[in-house]
């Protein structure tokens, strides 16, 4: 029987944060420029049979699934805050069932085109997937607005019991807001940091926007030897912070070989990088995006070796963390969330001329090392698909798990065909692991 | 007033508490930092909140693993560039 949700601990409605509400703007941009909106997906797989129905009777027996399986975006006047609502004829949890006759970790094309719609869809939805080698795939679909990937990795590792009872923070604490006028103040200085230098353009796969069509993925799975050669490349390059830099340097430098590929100009390439902006040492918050910005602009000179796009990259990224621009970002976020939509996504959107980016870019570093166990049952595989709309129409995760590196590509092929991406993936771990491998 | 290793080690615990963990995170002179949990963003953070406190921009080789250990191993490392 599900348990009776405790009305003191579950809110009847939650307002979305600066971080939450950019997500409701990039779904806005997702759905209008593809076939669904801010729609995330995180594959766990493990090794043996989960038992469909022992799980859904879990899920429908925590508090925590039923409360969010409840929860729709609020229709609001304009200038009010957004927020999340319990509905109350919410229905139980149903977990899809699929099988797949295929080989590896094959996963059925239907669990990607499912789409989901904040104001009128419960916000996830589950899925297992019996392959024939006798594992299983946990596949969890969310939309954006309500969590993060790491959000999204915490309640999974709940509902698989890989976290001890009473340790995930569900809710992030509330923090006092500084006066309007320094918000402003912080609203300003993001958007001078913002137009700067923009003079040219960025540059994209696709002149402009209009090319709705469906989200192709391609893994890429890294060996320990590989991944250890790109610890040593960090080394080697003088990347002080982890390895983010070169990840990124690397996805610019082969999204900028691609773009000479397609016989475009390159003017420069601009990519925002999410920063996780949860305190470190919890399990939490879980709900909502704690998330803000860095931001990266490369040009033609900054690409020409691993090495000057490393000194680039880390160079900005001093720079921006020295003058604030992510605790800046996350104020002009929070206090944008009274604009409408149409309005927020004009004023966000018009230092890049409606693409928001030269591609997406997110590394969710090394979360899933110690991901090793789920329901009882190895985990064999873990894998993030990020959400992607047609336009900028590219974007690459990395991630590591269980101490090797990991990359997902999400395109649709009106940007990349499949022979143009392989270009890409060929350049991709020519710049990863160099010629040379340890 | 005169920065002994201790106090610089103090110092970094109280800015690692404020502004990088969560409530109930241990964090002493001797924690290492990465039982805390810390990335690299939290890195760079302390970095500059050394750059803030003591005008001190930390060189390459300052963020050795055998400095960065703890709070107590970067603050000696601290001290002696003073």
């Amino acid at each position: 029987m599900p348990v009776t949700l405790d009305r003191q601990y579950w809110p009847d409605s939650l307002p979305l944060n600066g971080s939450d509400y950019f997500q409701l703007l990039l779904d806005r941009h997702h759905r209008r420029q593809g076939l669904q909106g801010n729609v995330s997906r995180f594959a766990v797989e493990v090794e043996g049979k989960l038992d469909a129905a022992a799980l859904e009777r879990t899920v429908n027996g925590d508090p925590l699934f039923i409360w969010l399986h409840s929860l729709r975006l609020k229709r609001r006047l304009p200038f009010q805050l957004p927020q999340w609502k319990q509905v109350k004829a919410n229905r139980p949890v149903s977990i899809g069932i699929h099988e797949v006759f295929l080989k590896g970790h094959g996963i059925p094309g239907v669990l990607f085109e499912t789409d989901i719609r904040p104001h009128s869809d419960p916000p996830f939805r589950l899925d297992l997937v019996f392959h024939q080698n006798n594992r299983t795939t946990l596949f969890f679909t969310w939309n954006h607005v309500l969590t993060d990937a790491q959000g999204a990795e915490i309640l999974i590792r709940h509902l698989g019991k890989a976290i001890g009872d009473g340790q995930v923070q569900f809710f992030a604490k509330e923090e006092t807001e500084l006066p309007i006028r320094e918000q402003v103040g912080h609203a300003r200085k993001v958007r001078d940091f913002m137009f700067d230098g923009q003079e040219t353009g960025l540059s994209l796969l696709l002149e402009k926007s209009g090319h709705p069509q469906a989200n192709r993925y391609r893994v890429l799975r890294f060996t320990e030897t590989e991944t250890a050669q790109v610890n040593a490349n960090c080394k080697r390059y003088g990347i002080r912070f982890g390895r983010s830099p070169l990840l990124l340097a690397a996805a610019m430098r082969s999204f900028h070989a691609l773009l000479k590929h397609k016989g475009k100009t390159n003017h420069n390439i601009w990519v925002p990088i999410p920063q996780n902006q949860r305190k470190k040492g919890a399990w939490g918050p879980l709900v909502g995006n704690h998330v803000s910005y860095l931001f990266y602009r490369l040009f033609p000179q900054h690409l020409e070796t691993m090495q000057s796009a490393a000194d680039a990259i880390g160079e900005q990224m001093m720079g921006q963390m020295r003058s604030g621009i992510p605790a800046s970002y996350g104020i002009m976020m929070g206090l944008s969330r009274r604009l409408p939509l149409w309005l927020y996504g004009y004023i966000a959107k018009s230092p890049t001329k409606g693409a928001l980016a030269s591609f997406f870019f997110s590394d969710t570093g090394n979360t899933l090392d110690d991901f090793t166990n789920f329901c009882g049952l190895p985990v064999s595989d873990a894998v993030h698909y990020p959400p992607n709309g047609g336009y900028p129409g590219f974007t690459v995760i990395f991630m590591g798990f269980q101490q090797k590196l990991q990359a997902v590509i999400a395109y649709t092929e009106a940007g990349v065909s499949e022979a143009e991406l392989s270009i890409f993936e060929a350049s991709l771990r020519e710049n990863l692991f160099g010629k040379t491998v340890v | 007033m005169t920065n002994t290793a201790q106090s610089i080690a103090e110092s970094l615990c109280t800015f690692i508490r404020a502004n990088l963990v969560a409530d109930g995170v241990e964090v002493t002179p001797a924690t290492p930092l990465v039982q805390m949990g810390l990335d690299s963003f939290s890195l760079i953070e302390i970095v500059l909140f050394v750059e803030r406190q003591y005008g001190l921009q930390l060189p390459d080789e300052a963020l050795s693993q055998e400095n960065i250990h703890s709070s107590e191993t970067l603050a000696n490392y601290i001290h002696q560039c003073l």
